[in-house]
């Protein structure tokens, strides 16, 4: 067994190192593939032409400069190379620099440069509804299972009263923005919106102020407010609704692009990490540290951030780990599904699709199939060490 | 424990009410609406296009306001979900923020709508219609001042409008109170009283079509379940008895090997290279095949599984690798309890004491994960339906969703959520079968 | 103690084998013709997807319609082309006569009077299709006393397009449409009139034909047409079987609608492209006109053959005109330099199309306009048009920008397409391409199709791809360039307007071209949208089919289709 173990932490390194290198490969994309230089000499003047957002300059009269390692960009088109180019077939080129190593796809696009631009994409969703979805799922698991059903206690004029609050500062958002944000300033919103947040502040506390003064006189019966029930209700109706649809649904309102399928994917994929961070606490509300640090007199807040959530995290993390490579998947079947990103942005999940068209373009089909087969393993690799560093 | 169980069901009310009035908003938030693009792409002329569209938005109750209780603030007009376009409501809209008040926006767009008529100045009126600030409009003043003749009504109310500048009717909100005569509530009210099924599109009911698709997606689906568990159990145990063994590792690496393959892809090289005669010809390509009533149950049978073999596989490979990796880590951990060793120690065989007691504990995490696996399944249907053509409930919603046909998508989607609902449910009563421990607490409680 | 690992794999073994099983072989009467999208409804009335309609004029006749071979206005129920007389500088009276041996399924003969149905039920309020508003141009209806085979139509006069749709409806039988006879005995002006829609008999009559039963029921749909639906599977096929004995069977050699020699017809519903090409190559499919291109390419050319036939529509980048930057003509005409159309038709559209410069069909424009030169693709000449009227790139990064209403405004365009149309996305990034080299930044949208046809409704895009689809009637721009600025573009010029309305009722043709030519040199010089090609549609089949290709959609008529015995 512990030889096994040790082989599986060698592996998770290895599949470590191999995450570093994508991200690295992300963060440089923009110089690692791009059709304008790196650094060009022109008139006597120095300048970074790769960071600029327009057209490649004209080299013919530069006097020195440096270009990419792979001359094309995220979305460039080679007109010449259009029509599925292999790797192995004759290119037209004039240097070996020019080649398209992994072939181009059927209008032209070179499959290195896009599959290094994939590897932004791939990180992004993955990271970025990953972590939507830990920090929804972490705050409600965690409320639920430390709040319970019976540890907020309420009078029924305490909830009157707050809902009437909500209310009110729910139609101070309405009315209070100006209509055209286009026209507005800024700055003008962003006052406006601080006043209304610093209003309803103000009422909450100072109702709450007055009703605890009241509480105390009068000695209200307080009920219980079923806080996690009614979580957990919420957490089946989330996951009660196909992922797929619930894209579908809201394609028109997002408008398509990464940032909005990140939002989609995040927004709905939390109910995994709550559960079982409400669960996790669960358990570790009935070990015995949690009783022994109460009996110490450790304040419950205290309890929770320095003795249960360590504890909690490991099993969250793997999950995180697995959530990663499930939603690169969910990526590229939008992307068969023609919902996924804009034109521009590059996708493994997209080039895997578009060699549906064309199977005899097998070099569509396996260097991002490799690409995504290797993430995945990766991600599950980095998981399993984790899970297994527990026991 | 009854008791336990009935609350659980009564539950379900508010969970249902709670989804279909979270779809409700989705649907309506987005910029598109099917019965205006319905008739976008006919023969017909601006203006019958607007007369089919009326015609059929109050015959479906389109026209009414969305839910029993709208806030808004005092400067949008309470009839504002008349106007069928978008950009003009957005306009008239934040004209009236503008002028802070929508009574004169509400004069002025009636000109305009007059002027609209006159062939010779329509595209005046059409111009104004574009317009939705008070700058915009004195510009656009400014430019025509010389064709005042046409409507002197109208540059009347729009001198009045540039006058007229009420800021405090922006701060001021109004309550409405739609009652029944709303989209929601027509809605709602349709699923009770057999319109569930009617489809904006066609305005025919859609239940024989939608029972049908959900019959094969269904049956589809618990096959693939079924299939995934007979598959992934067995070798997960195997796995277990073993770890680290040759078996162990093959398994785990072509489950995941299975799992790294988008759904899509794995259909498309399955065809290839099973069904397309290029190289094997051992399947049908698509669809479910013809029966007739003469067949026999085994020629029956036969058809309906060699079309479906594939696309069977390819709704079940992705998860293998999950419920393998379940069963067989909760295995490991059950191996190192007391009572195993013990039962071993009574003269059990490995197997046999892994199959007799360890199998039913760590079977619990699996019971809940297939009972909500529905969502997943049907989300997974939209592909493979469409690729091996499929008669089913994913292909059927993606053209509901395409045609933006809301009632059909909500009543899918419903549908979807009563039956993961059901799933959970069921999960839970296997649960408290499977786990006496559950079952003592709650009896406590 | 039995091991459960053998057997039970070899149990799931043995079903796999079971169910290893290819197509049966039966050599089938039917041929099998590849659709893409299901039919959803075969009420003729009702119907407005492309495929149900080609299905319903496969089992209803019109009274007029294009001929596939010629391609020109033929008679089909009709015996003859109609004689058009004119009452009075808006109005047209129409006198059409029935084919006498004319038949309904049920052996019915048809007479002026079903005719007089068939429109009341197209026109009826209530009714789910545009028909209601669009056939209110024909304002009455006259049987002749003394020939029950013979009518009057009074029409508004709709131009050059009055004498086909006054023909173009289907007919229907009321004996099983209307068995009740709601609409026996209302008149045409009843219907039209403002209270229609509260008259009870009426609205009983559209909730009775608006009922599944006659857009899906095979007892319910019957024609005079060839064919009577004999199954319907959903998602799957829709069978067609060629009626015993036939009326119009010895009309053979009269035009297109006549030839039905197929026996049996079968639609196959494949929507994934490559599921149907996979199809097609293993012989599944007789005829496909629905192949992706980089496939069908690598088809077989022993064994398949294909044909080509220009579509009848024209494809065009919209603009704006009343957008940001796009109200400025210079920027326009910037965006058309850098549109290169021969590269597009050669690496998108794989040469099938040809190009046109004007919204008329490629082969109607090369007809008329000889000059190809008005569109010229050249990013250079566009970035100095741009720097010539006040652009310019003042914080050099890349972009031009000029100074407007006191804030610098970049030139930063949008361009929209529907999602999951590749040829849109790739002409959008092959026009940033370009554009990016005139110093115009395109960023690229994507919605999906309904929310794309709202915005381009609303005016809501910038620049946008589209097609407009026309018939083989004289070029009519009012489709494309509604009047008074209401059309995509938001655009409008007076002389531009008048123009269209007066091609429209221009019946002698050297005048017309001479005010087309006209109208279209305004449109290039305000250039509210670049036009690109008609596309051709390429349609493959088994190499021993026969059949009818032609322009009139959707481009081969199918009852015509014959399979050579090799």
């Amino acid at each position: 067994m512990k030889s096994n173990r040790y082989i599986r932490l060698g592996s998770a390194r290895r599949s470590l190192r191999f995450l570093k290198l994508l991200v690295v490969v992300a963060i440089l994309a923009p110089a690692l593939a791009n059709e304008k230089p790196l650094l060009l000499l022109e008139d006597g003047a120095w300048s970074l032409p790769f960071l600029k957002s327009g057209a490649a300059p004209d080299l013919t009269n530069a006097r020195f400069y440096i270009p990419a390692p792979i001359p094309y960009g995220e979305s460039s088109i080679d007109y010449a190379h259009s029509g599925y180019y292999s790797p192995f077939s004759k290119q037209m080129h004039n240097s070996w620099h020019q080649r398209h190593w992994l072939g181009t796809d059927g209008l032209g696009r070179d499959v290195l440069s896009q599959l290094i631009y994939g590897c932004q994409t791939a990180l992004w969703v993955g990271l970025g509804a990953v972590s939507i979805a830990l920090l929804i799922g972490l705050f409600i698991g965690g409320i639920s299972a430390v709040l319970g059903d019976d540890q907020l206690k309420y009078s029924r004029l305490r909830i009157g009263l707050m809902s009437l609050i909500v209310l009110f500062s729910i139609g101070l958002l309405i009315v209070l923005p100006p209509y055209q944000v286009e026209t507005a300033s800024w700055l003008e919103v962003l006052s406006l919106l601080g006043f209304c947040l610093l209003l309803s502040l103000l009422l909450f506390g100072l109702s709450h102020w007055l009703l605890i003064k009241w509480e105390k006189k009068a000695k209200p019966t307080l009920k219980p407010l079923a806080l996690d029930l009614y979580l957990n209700r919420l957490v089946e109706v989330i996951e009660s609704l196909p992922l797929i649809l619930l894209i579908l649904a809201l394609s028109s309102l997002l408008q398509g692009g990464l940032a909005s399928l990140i939002l989609v994917i995040g927004l709905s994929s939390w109910t995994g990490i709550a559960k079982m961070f409400r669960a996790e606490i669960l358990r570790a509300k009935e070990m015995g540290y949690v009783e022994s640090g109460r009996a110490l007199g450790f304040k419950d807040a205290r309890l929770l951030m320095v003795h249960m959530l360590p504890n909690a995290l490991p099993p969250i993390l793997v999950k995180v780990s697995f959530g990663v490579a499930a939603v690169i998947l969910i990526e590229a079947s939008f992307s068969f599904l023609g919902l996924g990103l804009s034109a521009e942005e590059a996708s493994w999940g997209a080039l895997l699709a578009e060699s549906r068209n064309n199977f005899e373009a097998w070099w569509i089909a396996l260097f991002p199939g490799l690409a995504i087969f290797f993430t995945l393993l990766a991600c599950n690799k980095v998981g399993d060490a984790l899970s297994n560093s527990r026991k | 424990m009854m008791a336990y169980f009935v609350r659980r069901l009564l539950w379900f009310i508010p969970s249902l009410v709670g989804i279909s009035v979270l779809l409700f908003f989705l649907a309506q938030a987005g910029s598109s609406d099917p019965v205006v693009s319905k008739w976008e792409k006919t023969d017909l002329n601006p203006q019958q296009k607007i007369a089919k569209i009326k015609e059929d938005k109050q015959k479906l109750g389109l026209d009414l306001p969305s839910f029993y209780f709208s806030f808004h603030r005092q400067t949008v007009p309470d009839t504002l979900h008349r106007i069928y376009n978008s950009k003009l409501q957005d306009n008239l809209t934040s004209l009236a923020y503008e002028v802070g008040s929508w009574e004169a926006v509400h004069h002025y767009y009636a000109q305009i709508k007059k002027l609209h008529r006159n062939p010779k100045a329509a595209h005046l009126a059409e111009e104004l219609l574009q317009l939705k600030s008070k700058k915009e409009l004195t510009a656009w003043l400014a430019l025509h001042e010389n064709e005042r003749s046409k409507s002197p009504e109208l540059f009347e109310r729009i001198k009045k409008l540039l006058a007229m500048e009420v800021k405090s009717a922006r701060y001021r909100l109004s309550f409405q109170w739609n009652g029944t005569a709303s989209q929601y509530h027509q809605w709602l009210s349709g699923l009770f009283f057999n319109q569930w099924d009617r489809s904006i599109l066609s305005g025919q009911k859609e239940g024989k079509r939608l029972y049908k698709a959900l019959q094969w997606t269904f049956c589809l689906s618990l096959l693939s379940m079924l299939l995934a568990l007979l598959i992934a159990i067995p070798c997960g145990i195997q796995a277990a008895l073993n770890p680290a063994s040759l078996f162990d590792r093959i398994c785990s690496t072509l489950f995941f090997g299975f799992y790294s393959i988008p759904n899509f892809w794995m259909a498309t090289l399955l065809l290839i290279l099973f069904a397309s005669g290029s190289f094997l010809n051992w399947f049908p390509l698509y669809g479910v095949g013809e029966i007739n009533a003469s067949m026999s149950l085994g020629e029956l049978l036969q058809i309906r599984l060699s079309h479906l073999a594939l696309p069977l596989f390819c709704w079940t490979y992705g998860s293998l690798a999950y419920f393998f990796r379940q069963l067989r880590s909760a295995l490991l951990i059950e191996r190192q309890e007391n009572y195993f060793i013990a039962a071993q120690a009574k003269g059990l065989s490995e197997r046999m004491a892994l199959w007799k007691h360890a199998f039913r504990n760590a079977l619990l995490p699996l019971i809940s994960i297939i009972g909500g696996a529905l969502p997943a399944l049907i989300s997974g249907s939209i592909i493979i339906e469409s690729i091996f053509n499929l008669p089913g409930l994913g292909r059927l919603s993606v053209e509901a969703f395409l045609a933006r046909d809301y009632p059909l998508i909500f009543t899918i989607v419903l549908l979807g959520a009563i039956l993961t609902l059901l799933g959970t449910f069921l999960a839970d009563l296997a649960y408290h079968w499977a786990d006496p421990r559950i079952r003592m607490q709650k009896q406590k409680a | 103690m039995c091991k459960p690992f053998p057997t039970f794999f070899s149990a799931l073994l043995f079903c796999f084998l079971f169910a290893c099983q290819p197509d049966n072989k039966k050599p089938s009467k039917s041929i099998r013709i590849h659709q893409v999208a299901e039919a959803k409804d075969l009420n003729p009335v009702t119907c407005r997807d492309e495929f149900s309609n080609y299905l319903s004029i496969q089992i209803f006749q019109p009274l007029l319609a294009f001929d596939f071979e010629s391609e020109e206005i033929v008679p089909v129920l009709a015996e003859e082309l109609p004689s058009i007389e004119k009452l009075d500088s808006n109005r047209l009276a129409i006198q059409y006569q029935i084919r006498p041996e004319a038949k309904f399924a049920s052996g019915r003969q048809i007479l002026a009077q079903d005719v007089f149905f068939a429109l009341k039920a197209h026109l009826c309020p209530g009714v789910n299709s545009y028909s209601t508003q669009f056939f209110r141009f024909i304002k009455a209806f006259k049987i002749d006393p003394n020939n029950a085979l013979s009518f009057t139509l009074v029409c508004e006069n709709m131009g050059n397009a009055t004498l086909y749709y006054s023909g173009a409806f289907q007919l229907l039988d009321p004996e099983v449409y209307d068995p009740n006879h709601y609409l026996e005995n209302c008149s045409l002006a009843s219907l039209t009139a403002a209270e229609a829609s509260a008259d009870s008999n009426l609205m009983a009559f559209s909730k009775a034909f608006n009922a599944v039963k006659y857009s899906k029921e095979i007892a319910h749909i019957q024609g005079s047409g060839p064919y009577e639906l004999k199954a319907w599977e959903e998602g799957q096929k829709v069978s067609l079987a060629k009626k015993a004995d036939w009326w119009g069977n010895k009309f053979q050699n009269e035009n297109s609608y006549f030839k039905a020699f197929a026996q049996q017809l079968e639609y196959r519903i494949i929507s994934d492209e490559n599921t149907a090409f996979l199809a097609f190559q293993k012989g599944a499919l007789e005829f496909s006109a629905h192949l992706g291109l980089q496939q069908a390419q690598k088809l077989d050319q022993a064994a398949f053959q294909s044909v080509r036939q220009e579509e009848s529509n024209f494809q065009y980048l919209g603009f704006n005109v009343k957008a940001n930057s796009l109200k400025h003509n210079e920027v326009r005409r910037a965006l058309m330099h850098c549109l290169p159309r021969e590269l597009i038709l050669e690496k998108v559209f794989h040469q099938l199309g040809s190009l046109t410069s004007a919204p008329l069909r490629a082969s109607e424009y090369q007809a008329l306009f000889p000059d190809t030169t008005i569109y010229q693709f050249n990013p250079k000449k566009a970035k100095a048009l741009l720097l010539s009227n006040g652009w310019e790139d003042s914080n050099e990064n890349g972009i031009l920008d000029r100074k407007a209403e006191g804030t610098r405004q970049e030139l930063s365009l949008k361009y929209a397409y529907n999602s999951g149309n590749e040829k849109r996305k790739a002409v959008g990034l092959i026009l940033k391409q370009e554009a990016l080299k005139a110093g115009i930044e395109i960023e690229i949208e994507t919605f999906d199709w309904s929310t794309y046809l709202n915005k381009m409704r609303n005016g809501e895009l910038e620049i946008f791809y589209n097609s407009t689809s026309t018939n083989l009637l004289p070029a009519d721009l009012s489709q494309l360039i509604r009047t008074n600025g209401q059309n995509y573009f938001n655009y409008y010029h007076p002389k531009v307007d008048s123009l269209v309305q007066a091609i429209r009722y221009e019946e002698r043709s050297k005048p017309r071209e001479k005010m087309l030519l006209e109208c279209i040199e305004q449109i290039h010089e305000d250039m509210p949208a670049v036009f690109l090609f008609s596309t051709q549609k390429r349609m493959w089949f088994k190499h021993n089919l026969d059949g009818i290709y032609s322009a009139v959609r959707p481009h081969y008529w199918a009852p015509a289709f014959q399979l050579e015995q090799p």
